[in-house]
């Protein structure tokens, strides 16, 4: 699929993205980067090692890096993750962490799917 | 700068974010990373790193350290200051940006990044850091002139010496070029001593006070024209150890090596390589080489030099008593080198050399203050500074601008590549103005523009800048030119000079790959443009000279009045006037911040309260578009008290000495030498009278020289009562008076002439009531050279004299001008 249709699928505002970084081409390259970005498996892993404070700081991590690629639906989901974590304290958030996990997914397949 | 960009640092512990904001930036920034907070501090902590980065990208959650540790760190370590910080977290909640900026980041940007915006907002930053640091620059200015000043003052010192103890100002500066050259000759023969060049300078500069100790040896001794009994050549010999103890007692570590190197010289310039010397009986290599080096230099110019108790011997017959073993003792080594330097040494010595030679250039500065301890040298160095100030900001300009430079000597132009490249010129261009190809590649207009802008800049004001429409063969378009030329200390010729074209708009990427250019707010491309600074700006600067000096203030010299900035931000006049500072109840003669507001130049003189020193300087800035003077005050008593007693002695003597300079011994008034040195200072002068006294030979021949002095100093008085203060009387000659006054209307001209007549023509000797005096005067109205005023005016006189007429007044007139 194209740019266009990928960021359709993963729920992301293809038309924001290009304005800010100024055509295809770049956002294209860092949407490959992302696949390499270890803030979602750091936070995984720190969630389940009940590292309260790396946990938050990598959520906030992956939140902030959607939110520059425009990945809008992985954002909103992160981003409240981020929130619940605030603080360094890891309470009920299972309901959230499997969202994220959903919009993640979603996210890599649709890069994947990228054509090149 | 490594290929002409700026740094950046960017601190942000996702990768992704540094890679895209890398992205952004790297077309025209060099871009360092940094991966949490830890890491930008480690970056930092070196000396003078921060100023390295033109911004820094900041973000907030991170391991380690987050970004407000880091912002902590850089307040404590006072680099919030030298270094801009520019937010970038996706932090949105207004209690972190605010906590942000109370803590000294000047900008937020939010996520998402948008290309544009994080471009425009660095440029803007890094803009405004670049003025934040011409105030820095200022500051560092500052610390080299303080520098500089304390080894004025070792100069000083020095000299001061030399008065007491009757020898040519030129001993220090023999003393210097001797010591240089053997040291330099030596090391050619030996490796026996380890000196580098750096050595070799500090042991020159040390030379200069190899004989301060001679402040202890009473007068009556140290200028004892015959020979000293015993007593006295004990008194005279503890001189050496005296400086050495004057240098132990200086708050400054004895371990620095200026210092511990000078008290070699002054304990051990009188030993003897045979042992047979003073104070303790040295021999051999136990004395140091730079006191075995300058004690060889004292005999010598001593030999050469008259003193008060022999006369001058030629070098010649110096270098035989020497090399005889008949002047002292030394090592055979050195005297080896004296052999082979000695032509050398008479050539450098014993002729005009001395002024030119590159190395005693400094010295000969130094010299010359002999003369005038005040202003005109110190200024002259500081405006030379001031150049090579000018001259390497001038070129620390970005890079992708054309620069040009050329020498009016050989008439040569020499072009950087990016001018040779987009000028379509070669590098370097004989007699341009006469070059077709040179007005072919800026298109006949702007040819002739830049030339006229060139020809009609002055030595006062060296810098121009105008903005000039290029139609070139290759080049085209707006620029701004700045030029800044380069003239001689001695007779303001021009030198050469050098200017830097910077385009304005329009899209030159294409040529040069250069910054695309819509990103630069306008003012940009002014470089040096405004220099006015705001009060928050002006409050920082001073905050930091306060650091460093004794005393900061703002003044305004047009009303005297001191300018004090509130912590609100508020500005104030001080309810008293600047010149209260040096005790004074009126405007100080020679006002610094006056003279700096017209030139734009820094200045610098001493002022004397009581027996202490100040050295002041002068530096324009224009506070919100007001012009006024910041002056910096330096105690320099501070600074080089050797002992409470020689720290006001050498007060009093520099005070003494300019009077005495500068002031008729007989009359009181200022003398012919004040008049020649100052003849570039008297400004507004508009009316010049030459004064002569009627018959004085006649008074001398009939009642005895004793009662013609008595004579000239009563008319003096009663002259110097008729002007005003801000006028200037000077004893011409023998009877001849000069009076110069400044702005006077030409009915209060010829008032205070007939005031002078009148009043000289009252003037009666209480013990020879019978002698009448009168003057005769010519005065002069108009402004031109001040010497051709005083030439017209001594025609005048000379007419009133002849018609006895008493005075004779008359405009300049055009036949008058040259």
């Amino acid at each position: 699929m194209n740019l266009k249709e990928c960021y359709a699928h993963m729920g992301g505002d293809y038309d924001a993205v290009t304005g800010r970084l100024r055509g295809e081409e770049r956002v294209i390259k860092f949407l490959r980067l992302f696949l390499k970005d270890d803030s979602y498996s750091n936070l995984c892993a720190s969630l389940d090692a009940g590292d309260g404070d790396t946990a938050f700081r990598a959520a906030h991590t992956l939140k902030g890096v959607c939110q520059n690629l425009a990945l809008d639906r992985l954002y909103a989901s992160s981003a409240e993750l981020t929130e619940a974590l605030r603080g360094g304290v890891i309470g009920d958030v299972s309901a959230l962490r499997a969202r994220v996990e959903t919009d993640y997914q979603t996210t890599l397949d649709a890069i994947a799917q990228l054509d090149t | 700068m490594a290929n002409g960009k700026q740094k950046i640092l960017i601190v942000d512990d996702s990768v992704m974010n540094r890679a895209l904001l890398e992205s952004m930036l790297e077309d025209q920034y060099e871009v360092v990373e940094a991966e949490h907070g830890g890491e930008a501090v480690a970056l930092l902590q070196e000396d003078g790193a921060a100023a390295e980065y033109a911004v820094m990208l900041l973000d907030i959650q991170m391991p380690i350290m987050d970004g407000f540790g880091v912002l902590r760190y850089m307040n404590e370590a006072h680099l919030i200051e030298a270094l801009p910080v520019i937010m970038i977290s996706s932090e949105t909640s207004p209690a972190f940006i605010e906590q942000a900026y109370d803590l000294g980041a000047t900008d937020y940007i939010s996520r998402p990044f948008d290309e544009a915006v994080v471009r425009r907002r660095i440029a803007n930053t890094v803009l405004l850091n670049a003025r934040q640091r011409r105030l820095t620059d200022i500051v560092v200015d500052q610390l080299r002139e303080k520098r500089k000043s304390d080894q004025l003052m070792i100069s000083i010192l020095a000299h001061i010496v030399e008065f007491r103890n009757g020898e040519s100002g030129m001993h220090v500066l023999h003393i210097h070029v001797f010591t240089r050259l053997l040291l330099t000759h030596l090391l050619t023969k030996t490796d026996r001593y380890p000196l580098t060049r750096d050595d070799i300078n500090m042991i020159c500069t040390a030379s200069t006070l190899h004989d301060i100790g001679k402040l202890s040896v009473p007068d009556e001794v140290l200028n004892k024209p015959g020979r000293f009994t015993d007593e006295e050549f004990a008194i005279m010999k503890q001189h050496t150890t005296a400086g050495a103890e004057m240098l132990r007692a200086l708050p400054y570590d004895p371990e620095e090596p200026l210092l511990k190197m000078s008290y070699a010289i002054c304990r051990w310039h009188h030993e003897r390589y045979d042992g047979r010397g003073y104070p303790d009986g040295l021999s051999g290599d136990d004395i140091p080489i730079a006191a075995q080096v300058v004690a060889m230099a004292d005999v010598y110019d001593a030999l050469t030099s008259e003193r008060c108790y022999k006369k001058a011997f030629s070098h010649a017959q110096a270098m035989e008593m020497i090399l005889g073993g008949q002047c002292g003792a030394f090592n055979p080594l050195l005297l080896d080198c004296l052999r082979d330097v000695g032509d050398e040494l008479n050539r450098l010595i014993h002729s005009d050399q001395v002024q030119e030679d590159e190395a005693a250039a400094e010295y000969g500065h130094i010299t010359q203050q002999l003369h005038n301890y005040g202003l005109h040298s110190t200024e002259q160095r500081m405006q030379e500074q001031d150049y090579a100030y000018r001259r390497y900001r001038f070129l620390m300009g970005t890079a992708n601008e054309i620069y040009f430079s050329y020498t009016d000597q050989n008439s040569v132009m020499k072009l950087n590549p990016c001018a040779v490249r987009r000028m379509g010129l070669r590098s370097t261009v004989d007699h341009p103005l006469q070059s077709q190809e040179v007005i072919d590649s800026l298109g006949k207009d702007a040819a002739a523009l830049i030339y006229a802008k060139v020809a009609e800049i002055t030595s006062s004001e060296p810098e121009v800048h105008f903005d000039v429409h290029i139609s070139g063969a290759l080049l085209q378009g707006d620029f701004h030119c700045h030029c800044l030329t380069f003239w001689s200390g001695t007779d303001q010729k021009r030198i050469g000079l050098i200017a830097k074209l910077t385009e304005l708009t329009s899209d030159h990427s294409a040529v040069t790959g250069s910054p695309a250019p819509e990103l630069v707010p306008e003012d940009a491309a002014q470089p040096g443009g405004g220099d006015s600074m705001t009060r928050k700006e002006a409050r920082s600067l001073i905050r930091h000279l306060r650091k460093m000096f004794d005393a900061v203030r703002l003044v305004n010299p047009e009303r005297h009045l001191e300018i004090v900035i509130n912590e609100d931000g508020t500005l104030e006049e001080a309810p008293f006037q600047c010149f209260f500072t040096w005790n004074r109840a009126e405007p100080c003669e020679n006002c610094i911040s006056r003279k700096c507001l017209t030139s734009h130049r820094r200045m610098s003189k001493f002022e004397f309260v009581e027996s202490d020193v100040y050295h002041v300087h002068a530096v324009y800035l224009e506070l919100e578009g007001q012009p006024c003077a910041l002056e910096l005050i330096d105690k320099i008593s501070d600074q080089v008290v050797l002992m409470d007693a020689s720290h006001q002695q050498m007060a009093r003597t520099i005070a003494d000495y300019r009077k005495e300079i500068y002031t008729d011994p007989l009359t009181g008034v200022q003398n012919r030498r004040y008049y020649e040195e100052h003849l570039n200072d008297f400004q507004d002068v508009n009316a010049v009278a030459m004064i002569d006294l009627d018959h004085f030979k006649q008074i001398n021949d009939t009642c005895g020289h004793p009662v013609g002095d008595l004579a000239l100093t009563r008319i003096a008085g009663v002259l110097r009562s008729c002007v005003r203060r801000s006028d200037v009387l000077v004893r011409f000659g023998g009877d001849e008076f000069v009076a110069l006054f400044r702005s006077m209307p030409y009915r209060k001209f010829e008032e205070k002439l007939h005031e002078m007549s009148d009043a000289v023509r009252q003037t009666r000797l209480p013990d020879h009531p019978q002698l009448e005096f009168s003057v005769s005067i010519g005065g002069i109205y108009g402004e031109n050279d001040i010497p051709d005023m005083v030439a017209l005016a001594d025609d005048l006189m000379y007419q009133a004299k002849r018609e006895n007429s008493g005075s004779k007044i008359r405009f300049l007139t055009g036949s008058d001008m040259p």
